[in-house]
């Protein structure tokens, strides 16, 4: 069984100082990069050993998944001065800043050896409800980031990515979301990988799939990824999976529990992928954690992504 | 007999000097002893009791000098739980998130020598804060037990047996702090029935404090708490109280009279006139006079001019109403 990881890692504890004495101005933009670098590598490494198959950089300069692209993205980043026409008067120049994931995706898979390395896009729905979006309507607003997005996964391409992880959490985790809405984001998501032949996954946590399960299976995604490890939305999962299979989609299982530090046993995640597989028809199964293991101390987050690997092989 | 109504009081926490805050950076590093930590948390809270006594609050408390953070302290000092290290909140800033990775023990009484320490320094009423079974238990990961209601059930079974050994010491003032009880408002029930079992047998005045959340959502049902006191956080709303008024308030009411996460330092104007309109709930001897939360995110001269202030507000009600 092939295995993956879903999104940030928790930050080593030597780099929540460099940031801070980065931002007193103590140390400069280089040597900050350089520790980004170290945590990525020594990131990378570990789910290498661990075999893990498709891997994620970490996102150690990223704060969360949504705002460095939000505020990047969707404004403009104010870059250096230049005569405002043809007077002796400066502006900063705006500049709409496309290639932001793109670039650190580079950095990271120009470590890697052997694994193949995703790319995690924050999901326009998810964009939209995270974010003030006034005057835009939710309908409105995903088109729009499904455009803009699709310019990052351009750029992601042209860097070499093959392998996009598209994170929509709100999709499961808002309720009663009106189908013009969920039928606006699976149309983002088609423009979102508009003229891009590469895996994308409708990538969901925190919370079931619900009443909106059916509708996603109908989004133009080859892989979906769903929470097995949570206590409700689990079992709400399962009962899904069973019922409606997965429509030909490949399944991300989240089967490790990334919100919580107790270590599952071989025994647990045999027993629920065999429950997972017996309720579909086709499609492949890839081991995964819930959540983004960065909600756990780093410690056991390690821990985990060696447990994922192991466990994955002997599957 | 003018403090009978609009008792002044705190939340619990102030701001550590930072002398306090390296000591126990040290202390985790392994470098000091906990014996060491101790001697300069005990100088900490007499000043912070200096304070309270200058601005002239009536009910004080140590300013939780000795407690690292409200869920850490606890998860230190109760059976079952373990440090696995910090998990970020936002940004760059962490904290340690504890993990219960086998069955929670009540081991000895955490905060009787605290409280024994406040009152050798002062002759004024003490609060005895406590952080509730419910925000503990939703601030760890979950190891040991079946769900998070069996946690937060068993937390309040232990959590009784250190009300009892506080009202033994004579504490007659204990806050319950359930900060994490307005996040998710559908819990409500298991809140109550949680504290319903901490306060079983404890006779001695209990507040409930909540910070500030989904208010709405949570009103008038924590009316069913077995309390005597609702605190709550309403300078921050401008003292915007309507929805308070939907339903009788049957209770005392801790009335948050300065706002903690502004350094702006209100005026007594300001304060008498969000005050008084507590009074649309409730009596004058039912309504405490006190910071919508703990002190500690505010400069301590800032949250000490905060304390003056809102004293002298209270006088001015108290000549009012006398």
């Amino acid at each position: 069984m092939k295995s993956t990881t879903v999104g940030l890692y928790p930050r080593p504890e030597y780099l929540q100082p460099a940031i801070r004495h980065f931002a007193k101005g103590r140390i400069s933009a280089e040597q900050l990069e350089q520790e980004y670098r170290k945590a990525a590598k020594n990131y990378i490494e570990l789910q290498e050993k661990a075999g893990i198959d498709y891997i994620t950089s970490g996102g150690f300069s990223w704060d969360d998944v949504i705002t460095p692209y939000a505020a990047n993205t969707f404004g403009f980043k104010l870059g250096g001065l230049i005569r405002f026409f043809d007077n002796n008067n400066y502006y900063r120049k705006p500049s709409l800043t496309v290639g932001l994931i793109a670039r650190e995706w580079k950095v990271a898979d120009e470590m890697k050896k052997k694994a193949e390395l995703k790319a995690i896009v924050p999901g326009p729905f998810t964009l939209a409800k995270m974010s003030e979006i006034a005057p835009f309507t939710t309908e409105e607003f995903v088109a729009i980031a499904g455009q803009v997005l699709n310019a990052e996964v351009k750029a992601l391409y042209a860097a070499g990515c093959r392998n996009f992880q598209i994170d929509e959490p709100s999709l499961v985790f808002e309720k009663n979301i009106p189908d013009e809405e969920v039928d606006a984001a699976s149309i983002a998501f088609a423009e979102l990988r508009k003229g891009i032949d590469s895996q994308f996954c409708l990538q969901t946590y925190f919370g079931g799939a619900g009443e909106v399960y059916e509708k996603l299976l109908d989004f133009p995604a080859d892989l979906i990824g769903l929470d097995f490890a949570s206590v409700a939305s689990g079992k709400e999962n399962f009962d899904l999976v069973k019922e409606h299979g997965t429509g030909g989609k490949k399944l991300v299982a989240g089967v490790i529990d990334a919100r919580n530090t107790k270590m599952e046993t071989e025994a647990d995640v045999k027993k629920a992928i065999e429950k997972i597989r017996s309720g579909m028809k086709d499609g492949a199964v890839i081991l995964a954690p819930n959540a983004a293991l960065e909600y756990l101390p780093e410690v056991i987050a390690e821990k985990k992504v060696k447990f994922l690997g192991e466990v994955a092989r002997k599957l | 007999m003018a403090k009978e109504i609009f008792p002044t009081t705190i939340v619990g926490s102030y701001s550590k000097p930072d002398y306090l805050n390296d000591a126990f950076k040290e202390y985790y590093a392994g470098k000091i002893s906990h014996e060491q930590l101790h001697k300069l948390a005990e100088k900490a809270i007499v000043d912070v009791i200096k304070d309270h006594e200058e601005a002239d609050v009536d009910i004080v408390s140590d300013g939780e000098m000795r407690r690292s953070e409200m869920t850490e302290f606890f998860a230190e000092n109760i059976g079952g739980f373990k440090m696995f290290g910090p998990v970020r909140v936002w940004g760059n800033n962490y904290y340690q998130k504890p993990s219960i990775i086998e069955k929670m023990t009540y081991k000895k009484p955490i905060l009787v020598d605290e409280y024994n320490y406040t009152k050798s320094l002062t002759k004024k009423r003490i609060k005895v804060p406590i952080t509730g079974p419910y925000t503990i238990v939703d601030w760890s990961f979950n190891e040991a037990y079946r769900n998070k209601e069996e946690a937060i059930y068993a937390l309040a079974e232990i959590e009784n047996r250190e009300l009892k050994a506080l009202v033994k010491a004579g504490v007659d003032f204990i806050q319950i702090d359930e900060p994490a009880l307005s996040t998710h408002p559908e819990e409500i029930e298991i809140a109550r029935k949680a504290i319903e079992i901490t306060t079983k047998g404890i006779d001695v005045k209990k507040g409930l404090h909540i910070c500030y959340g989904e208010y709405d959502k949570i009103y008038p049902a924590v009316l069913d708490f077995n309390v005597d006191q609702i605190d709550l956080e309403l300078a921050n709303r401008k003292w915007d109280i309507d929805f308070l008024k939907e339903h009788e308030f049957t209770k005392e009411i801790g009335y948050g009279a300065c706002d903690v996460h502004n350094p702006r330092v209100e005026t007594v104007e300001e304060i008498v006139a969000g005050v008084r309109k507590g009074l649309e709930l409730v009596s004058p001897e039912k309504l405490f006079v006190k910071p919508d939360c703990g002190l500690k995110m505010l400069p301590r001269n800032i949250a000490f001019e905060k304390l003056k202030v809102m004293v002298k507000a209270a006088k001015v009600l108290r000549k009012e109403f006398e």
